[in-house]
C-alpha cells in the first residue's frame, strides 16, 4: 500500500483517517454527482421520512400517520361516513378504514379491495371476503377470530403505546385467521403464514366483546400479503 | 407517500347511504343481469359523478363490483380505433385459419359484440380520482357510466369450446380453460404438454389485458383471474401474430363483465356459451410474486453463461441483464462477467485464476497465480415451443489465450419444474471424447483439433472450432418444492487429461451436482460436487440493468400542476432559482414572443431529459402568464445553440389535470425541434460568472495485470475553466493521489511499436500530483448544423499538443459525421509541462449511426492511431430504454498481431450506466465500465477531454425517450 503522505510516517494513520472522511464527505459535496451520491446514501440508510413530530399540524383535521415496507405518511382524515374513515396521503393514495379494519386501499404497491365484512357465527368472529388485485386473489374468504395479544414490535406500535393514555400503553387485540367459511376451499397459499390482524386499544375491551361493535383502535395493523402490512397510528 | 398535502373538506353526511342508488337507472337485458346506468350532469368529473351516485368503496351495494366500472363512448374516436383494431384482428385471423371453423365461429361472436369506445381508466376509486385529476376524466354527455352487477363467472373463448366457468378464489388460468376444453391424459402433463394451447390472455373486467402461459413448458408462477374475466384461449392450432390476439383480447377487455353478462343469453345465435364448473382436481394458482421475476429461474453456471456447473445450458436471461460470477473449484478459480445485450445473445468476460500456475513475471508479486483472460459468446438459434426445445450455439474461451476454448451446441427443453439439456462439446467441452465428431462427415479436417494459438492470444483462432474430439453433455435443472432451491445435475464432456500447461487432473465420475439457494432477487449460492474429487462453490450476482431504475426520493416536490395559468406578475429571478433548484438547469436569458416564451438554458444536462423538462414545465406553468401557450428550452454550450425543446402548454396541462381519451393519452407534449422564430424580446437577462471550479473524487483501476489482480489508485481532482470570450475557453484540471496499491506496479510490458500507452506504469507511478489536463478551446459553428471546436494545450495524460475537430449532426438524426485531426507530442512521465521526443498525427473520420434495429448504436472510426498506425474501431452497442448501454469495440490497424504482441489487437466490452438509474436524486452523466483486456501500443487513440458528438448530445433523437423505471 503506498499513500501520498508517507513522507510523513507517524502521521499517516490520522491523516488517512483525514482522507477518508474529507474523500466521502466533503469532496463529494463539491459537485453535483458526488452531492447526489451522498444524498442517496443518506436516503438509502435513513429509509423513508418517519419523523413526522415535526409537521405543523393544522388543529381542525385528524391524522394518522401510516407505514407500509419502504414508505411512510402522515395521512389526513379527508370523509367520514358512519363507521367508515376515508384517510388522504401525500402523493393521493387512499387508506379506508371501516371501524378498525382496512375497507380498502388505492395507489399502494398492493392493495386490498373489494372487501365485506360480516358478523360471524360467534361474537368474537368476523367473516371476510376480499380481493388482492395485485396478486391475482379475488373472492378469498375466511374468519377472523378477536382475542387478546401481545404488543407488536414495530416502530409505530411503540410509539402509539407510548403516546396513548398519558404513557400507560395500549390493550392489545389481534383477529386470526381461524378458518374457511362453509362451502368455500382453503386460503389461496400466498396468504399461508400471514401474519393476524393487531389492533391497539385504549381502554381494555371486556371479556366476550362483539367483534362488530368494538371502539375505535388507536392503532391498528393488517397485513394484505405476507410481507406486505400496513400499520397505521391514529393521532 | 413522503410528505403530507393539503386536507380535503372534511365529513360527508351518513344519510348518502341511503340515497346512493337513487339516480340510477337499473338496466335490465334479462330478469336476472342488471347494471346501474348513468350519465354525466352537464360537463363533470368522474369523481364527482361517483359521489354523487354514492359508488364508493363501502357505501355502494354490495352485489356490484367497483373495478369493473365502466365509462363508455360507443361516438368517440377511441370506438372507431377499437373497431378497427377488432375488425383487422378478426379479418387477419379468419384468413389465415380458414379451415378452423369453430374459430371463425368464436371470431364472428366476437365481431358482433359492441363497440362502446371504452375508457381505460386508472382507478375507479372517486376519493382517489380527486386526489389525483391526471386520471380523473372529465365526461361530457356523450358518455355513459355503468356499473355492472357482479357476475362471479370466467368466460372462456377458445376455438376449443367457449363457456362460462363460475370463479373460484384458488383456481388457475389453466383450471378454467381445462373446464372448458377438458383435461389431457397424465402423460401429457408429465411432459409439459398437457394442454392444447400454450398462452392465453386475460381481459380483466377492470379493462386491463394481461398474457399468460399456460402450458407446462412454459407456466409460470400467475395470480387468478378476476371473476368477470374473459379468457382468450387460442389453440396452438391457430395461425397468427401475436398482436392480432393481443388485439382480440384487448377488445373484449372493452366489454368488461357488464356486456359479458348481459351477451350471455343471446350466445346461441353465434356460438353457444356453455355453462361448466371446474373439474374436480382443478390447479391452484400460484399468484406471482409482489415484483414480476424471469418466468423460469435462470442461473449461472461455474463458468458464468446460464448453465449448470461446468455445463452450459441454451437458455438466455432477458436482453439487459448482467451477472457477476465468482466460482471456485480446485484448482481454478473463476471470475465472469456476462451480459445479455440481446433476448437472443449471452456474452461476456472472465479471469480465470489457475492457481497451480505462477504467473512468474511480475518481481513485486511472485506468488501470484497465473491469470488468463477470456471472452465467451452464446447465440440462441432456436426458442422454446411445444414441441421444440431452446437451441444455442456456444463459444468459450473465443478471443483469449484459447487455455480453456470449446465450443458447444446444447438444446434445452423444460418439463414441469425439470428444465432438461443435451448438448456437445468440442475442445474443453468435449476433451472427454467418446462420440465420433458429427463434422466429420464434412471433411477429414474436423477430426483433430488444432493447437490454439496460446503465444499472443486475443485472435478469434476459427481454425480450431467445432475440431477434434466431442463429447455429449447434459443434465437437469431441478426446481425444487421449496422456492429457493434449486438442484444441478450434470454430466460433463471433459476429462480433465488436456488441461492447459499439461497439468491434467483426477477425475473420478464425470458426474457432476450441486445445489443452488437464492440467497434473495439477486443472489445466488451454489455448493456442488465436481469431478468426484473437489468441492465446488461459487456466488453469482445478477440484476436486469434495462429495468434498473431509483425512486427520486431527494428531488424536491415537483411544483403542482394547476389548471389554469397563474394571473399575478412574474418576478424572473425567482422563477429562474426554482427552476435551478429543481433541474439544476442554469437559464441565462428569458425571451417571450407572441404566444412563446423561450430559456436559453446554459450547457443543460440530464440523465432522464423527459423528467427533468416535465419539472422545468411544471415551474414555468406555476409562473407564466397564459399568453405563452409554448415553452421553448433553448440549450447553449460555449455560446453555442445545440438544439431545443418545445413544449405544447396546453397538452402538457391537460395531461396531467385529467384523464384524456385513449387516443390523446400518449400525444407527445415535448419535441424536439428547431423553431426559428423573429426575434424575441428578452425578458429578463442572467450572466454568469466565467469561472467555474470543482473539486472531485477520482478513482482508477488496473484488472488482472501480473502484479496483482487489482491496482488502484483514489485521487482528489480539482477542476477550472475559465470563459475568456462566450466560445473560447481555458480549462485544466489537477489530480493528487490519496491512496493507492500503485507501489506494487513494477511491471512495464514490453512493445515492438512506438511506446504510446504501454508506459501506463511509469505514467501512473512517477509523480503523486500531475496535470492531466491544461487546455484553450475555441468553439464554432458553420452553418446550422456543422459544430466545430480548435484546441491546445495538455490533451491528456499522455499527450500534448493541438488539434481541431468539425461534426455534422442534423437536428433529430440518427447518423452524424465527425473529423479530427490533431498534432501531438508525448509528455513527461511526471505529467507536468514536460515533453517528450515522440511526436505524431493522429486523427479520424468517425460515423455515428443509431441503426433503430434492435436499439443497435455503431460508431465507427478511420484514421490514424497514436503510434502511426492505420486502420478503423469498430464500436458496435445495444441501449435500453432506462439509458443502459452494452456494447463491444475492436480496432484493427497496419499493425500485424505478430508487432501488436499480446492480445493481438485492441478490443473489449463495456456497460454504460446512466447515474440517475442509481441515485435517489436527479443527476446528470454516467459511469462507463470497459473491460479492456490489455493495454497496448496499436490501435490506441488521443483521449480528447471534448468530443463534438458528446458536446451536441442535447441533439439526440434518443433523449425524451430515456425513462426511470422507478417512476411513480
Amino acid at each position: 500500500m503506498r499513500n501520498w503522505l508517507r513522507y510523513w510516517p507517524g502521521q499517516r494513520l490520522c491523516v488517512q483517517l483525514v482522507l477518508s472522511t474529507m474523500a466521502i464527505s466533503s469532496l463529494p459535496a463539491c459537485t453535483g454527482l458526488n452531492r447526489a451520491a451522498v444524498n442517496s446514501l443518506q436516503a438509502a440508510y435513513q429509509g423513508p421520512n418517519r419523523n413526522f413530530e415535526a409537521v405543523p399540524r393544522n388543529p381542525t383535521y385528524q391524522y394518522m400517520q401510516v407505514e407500509v415496507p419502504g414508505a411512510a405518511s402522515l395521512t389526513v382524515l379527508g370523509y367520514q361516513y358512519p363507521n367508515l374513515q376515508v384517510w388522504y396521503a401525500a402523493k393521493g393514495e387512499v387508506v379506508r378504514l371501516q371501524g378498525n379494519r382496512l375497507l380498502d386501499t388505492t395507489g399502494l404497491n398492493v392493495n386490498l379491495a373489494n372487501v365485506q365484512y360480516t358478523a360471524g357465527e360467534q361474537a368474537q368472529q368476523t367473516n371476510i371476503k376480499f380481493d388482492v388485485p395485485e396478486m391475482g386473489l379475488f373472492n378469498v374468504q375466511s374468519t377472523l377470530q378477536l382475542q387478546p395479544t401481545e404488543p407488536p414490535k414495530s416502530n409505530l406500535a411503540k410509539q402509539a403505546s407510548q403516546q396513548a393514555n398519558g404513557g400507560k400503553g395500549l390493550y392489545w387485540y389481534s383477529e386470526t385467521f381461524v378458518g374457511e367459511l362453509a362451502n368455500s376451499k382453503p386460503l389461496p397459499a400466498a396468504l399461508e403464514g400471514l401474519p393476524p390482524a393487531i389492533y391497539g386499544f385504549a381502554q381494555d375491551l371486556p371479556e366476550g366483546s362483539n367483534a362488530s361493535q368494538l371502539p375505535n383502535a388507536v392503532y391498528g395493523k393488517q397485513c394484505l400479503a405476507p410481507t406486505y402490512c400496513l400499520e397505521w397510528h391514529r393521532q | 407517500m413522503k410528505s403530507i398535502r393539503t386536507p380535503f373538506v372534511l365529513t360527508v353526511v351518513a344519510v348518502l347511504v341511503s340515497i346512493a342508488f337513487m339516480p340510477a337507472i337499473a338496466v335490465a337485458a334479462s330478469p336476472n343481469i342488471e347494471a346501474l346506468q348513468t350519465k354525466p350532469q352537464g360537463t363533470e368529473r368522474l369523481s364527482a359523478l361517483l359521489v354523487r351516485q354514492s359508488w364508493l368503496p363501502g357505501l355502494h351495494a354490495a352485489e356490484y363490483r367497483l373495478s369493473s366500472l365502466l365509462v363508455l363512448a360507443p361516438s368517440s374516436a377511441d370506438a372507431i380505433e377499437q373497431q378497427m383494431a377488432r375488425d383487422r384482428a378478426i379479418q387477419n385471423l379468419r384468413l389465415a385459419n380458414r379451415n378452423n371453423a369453430a374459430l371463425q365461429q368464436v371470431l364472428q361472436r366476437v365481431g358482433t359484440m359492441p363497440v362502446n369506445g371504452r375508457l381505460k381508466l386508472e382507478s375507479t376509486d372517486a376519493n382517489y380520482l380527486q386526489a389525483r385529476p391526471e386520471f380523473d376524466p372529465v365526461l361530457n354527455g356523450t358518455y355513459t357510466v355503468v356499473l355492472p352487477k357482479a357476475t362471479n363467472t370466467v368466460t372462456v373463448l377458445s376455438d376449443l369450446g367457449t363457456c362460462m366457468v363460475p370463479h373460484q378464489a384458488t383456481a388457475s388460468v389453466k383450471a378454467y380453460i381445462e373446464a372448458c376444453i377438458g383435461q389431457q391424459s397424465a402423460w401429457k402433463n408429465w411432459l409439459g404438454v398437457e394442454m392444447p394451447m400454450d398462452w392465453a390472455w386475460v381481459a380483466n373486467p377492470n379493462g386491463k389485458v394481461e398474457q399468460l402461459a399456460v402450458n407446462g413448458w412454459n407456466e409460470q408462477a400467475q395470480g387468478g383471474p378476476a371473476p368477470g374475466s374473459w379468457l382468450w384461449a387460442p389453440s396452438r392450432k391457430v395461425e397468427g401474430e401475436q398482436k392480432q390476439h393481443e388485439a382480440i383480447a384487448g377488445f373484449l377487455a372493452t366489454q368488461g363483465e357488464f356486456v359479458q353478462a348481459v351477451q350471455a343469453p343471446q350466445a346461441r345465435s353465434v356460438v353457444a356459451i356453455e355453462q361448466k364448473n371446474l373439474l374436480p382436481e382443478f390447479d391452484e394458482a400460484e399468484p406471482r410474486p409482489l415484483e414480476t421475476t424471469e418466468a423460469w429461474y435462470l442461473s449461472s453456471s461455474d463458468w458464468g453463461v446460464v448453465g449448470l456447473l461446468q455445463t452450459p445450458t441454451a437458455r438466455m436471461r432477458p436482453a439487459g441483464s448482467y451477472s457477476a460470477t465468482f466460482s471456485r473449484t480446485s484448482p481454478y478459480s473463476r471470475y465472469s462477467f456476462m451480459l445479455q445485450p440481446f433476448d437472443w445473445m449471452e456474452a461476456g468476460f472472465r479471469y480465470n485464476n489457475l492457481t497451480n500456475q505462477k504467473f512468474g513475471v511480475s518481481t513485486t508479486n511472485t506468488d501470484q497465480g497465473f491469470k488468463d483472460k477470456n471472452f465467451d459468446v452464446k447465440f440462441r438459434l432456436i426458442q422454446e415451443s411445444a414441441h421444440l426445445p431452446e437451441l444455442s450455439v456456444g463459444f468459450r474461451d473465443v478471443a483469449g489465450t484459447g487455455l480453456f476454448s470449446g465450443e458447444y451446441v446444447v438444446g434445452s427443453k423444460r418439463v414441469g419444474s425439470v428444465d432438461f439439456s443435451l448438448g456437445i462439446g468440442w475442445g474443453s467441452l468435449g476433451a472427454g471424447g467418446g462420440i465420433t465428431n458429427p463434422l466429420k462427415a464434412f471433411g477429414d479436417s474436423f477430426e483433430t483439433r488444432p493447437g490454439a494459438a496460446v503465444g499472443l492470444g486475443g485472435t478469434v483462432d476459427t481454425n480450431t472450432f467445432f475440431k477434434g474430439p466431442a463429447a455429449l453433455f447434459g443434465g437437469a435443472q431441478v426446481q425444487l418444492p421449496w422456492e429457493d432451491w434449486v438442484l444441478k445435475l450434470e454430466v460433463e464432456g471433459n476429462d480433465y487429461q488436456s488441461e492447459p500447461f499439461g497439468d491434467n487432473l483426477e477425475q473420478s465420475t464425470n458426474v457432476n451436482v450441486g445445489l443452488l439457494h437464492r440467497v434473495n432477487d439477486y443472489m445466488d449460492f451454489t455448493l456442488g460436487y465436481e469431478r468426484g474429487t473437489e468441492v465446488m462453490v461459487a456466488l453469482s450476482f445478477h440484476e436486469r440493468l434495462s429495468t434498473f431504475g431509483t425512486p427520486k426520493l431527494s428531488d424536491p416536490p415537483s411544483a403542482k400542476v394547476n389548471e389554469a395559468p397563474p394571473t399575478g406578475p412574474v418576478s424572473w429571478p425567482a422563477v429562474l432559482e426554482e427552476l435551478k433548484q429543481q433541474t439544476g438547469w442554469v437559464a441565462t436569458k428569458v425571451q417571450g414572443d407572441e404566444g412563446e416564451l423561450k430559456l436559453i438554458i446554459d450547457e443543460a444536462d440530464a440523465g432522464y431529459w423527459q423528467y427533468t423538462i416535465d419539472r422545468a414545465t411544471a415551474v414555468l406553468h406555476k409562473h407564466a402568464p397564459a399568453e405563452y401557450a409554448w415553452f421553448n428550452y433553448e440549450y447553449q454550450a460555449k455560446g453555442q445553440k445545440i438544439s431545443q425543446h418545445i413544449v405544447d402548454r396546453n397538452l402538457w396541462v391537460r395531461q396531467r389535470t385529467t384523464l384524456l381519451p385513449n387516443a390523446w393519452r400518449d400525444m407527445p407534449a415535448t419535441k424536439q425541434r428547431e423553431r426559428i422564430k423573429y426575434p424575441y424580446q428578452t425578458l429578463f437577462d442572467n450572466p454568469q460568472s466565467p469561472w467555474k471550479t470543482s473539486v472531485s473524487a477520482g478513482y482508477r483501476q488496473i484488472l488482472g495485470g501480473p502484479d496483482g489482480f487489482i491496482l488502484y489508485q483514489f485521487s482528489a481532482l480539482g477542476n477550472v475553466s475559465y470563459e475568456l470570450t462566450e466560445s473560447t475557453v481555458a480549462s485544466g484540471r489537477v489530480r493528487a493521489a490519496l491512496l493507492d496499491n500503485f507501489d506494487k506496479f513494477a511491471f512495464t510490458a514490453s512493445s515492438n511499436l512506438p511506446r504510446v500507452r504501454t508506459f501506463q506504469r511509469e505514467y501512473a507511478t512517477t509523480s503523486d500530483f500531475t496535470i492531466p489536463n491544461l487546455q484553450l478551446t475555441h468553439y464554432g459553428k458553420l452553418g446550422s448544423d456543422v459544430f466545430y471546436s480548435a484546441y491546445g494545450g495538455l490533451l491528456e495524460d499522455m499527450f500534448a499538443g493541438v488539434g481541431g475537430e468539425v461534426l455534422y449532426r442534423p437536428m433529430n438524426s440518427t447518423v452524424a459525421l465527425g473529423v479530427d485531426i490533431n498534432s501531438v507530442k508525448q509528455r513527461d512521465f511526471e505529467q507536468d509541462f514536460g515533453l517528450r521526443d515522440y511526436q505524431v498525427n493522429t486523427g479520424h473520420a468517425t460515423l455515428y449511426w443509431d441503426t433503430g434495429f434492435e436499439d443497435i448504436l455503431v460508431k465507427t472510426s478511420v484514421g490514424q492511431y497514436l503510434a502511426g498506425d492505420k486502420g478503423a474501431t469498430m464500436d458496435l452497442s445495444r441501449v435500453f430504454d432506462n439509458g443502459v448501454k452494452m456494447g463491444a469495440f475492436f480496432t484493427r490497424t497496419n499493425v500485424s498481431a505478430a508487432e501488436f504482441g499480446e492480445g493481438s489487437f485492441d478490443k473489449g466490452v463495456y456497460v454504460t450506466l446512466p447515474f440517475d438509474a442509481f441515485f435517489t436524486q436527479s443527476v446528470a452523466g454516467t459511469a462507463n465500465l470497459v473491460f479492456n483486456p490489455l493495454t497496448r501500443d496499436g490501435g490506441a487513440k488521443l483521449n480528447r477531454s471534448v468530443e463534438l458528438y458528446d458536446f451536441t448530445q442535447a441533439r439526440d433523437p434518443r433523449l425524451l425517450t430515456y425513462t426511470n423505471p422507478a417512476a411513480q
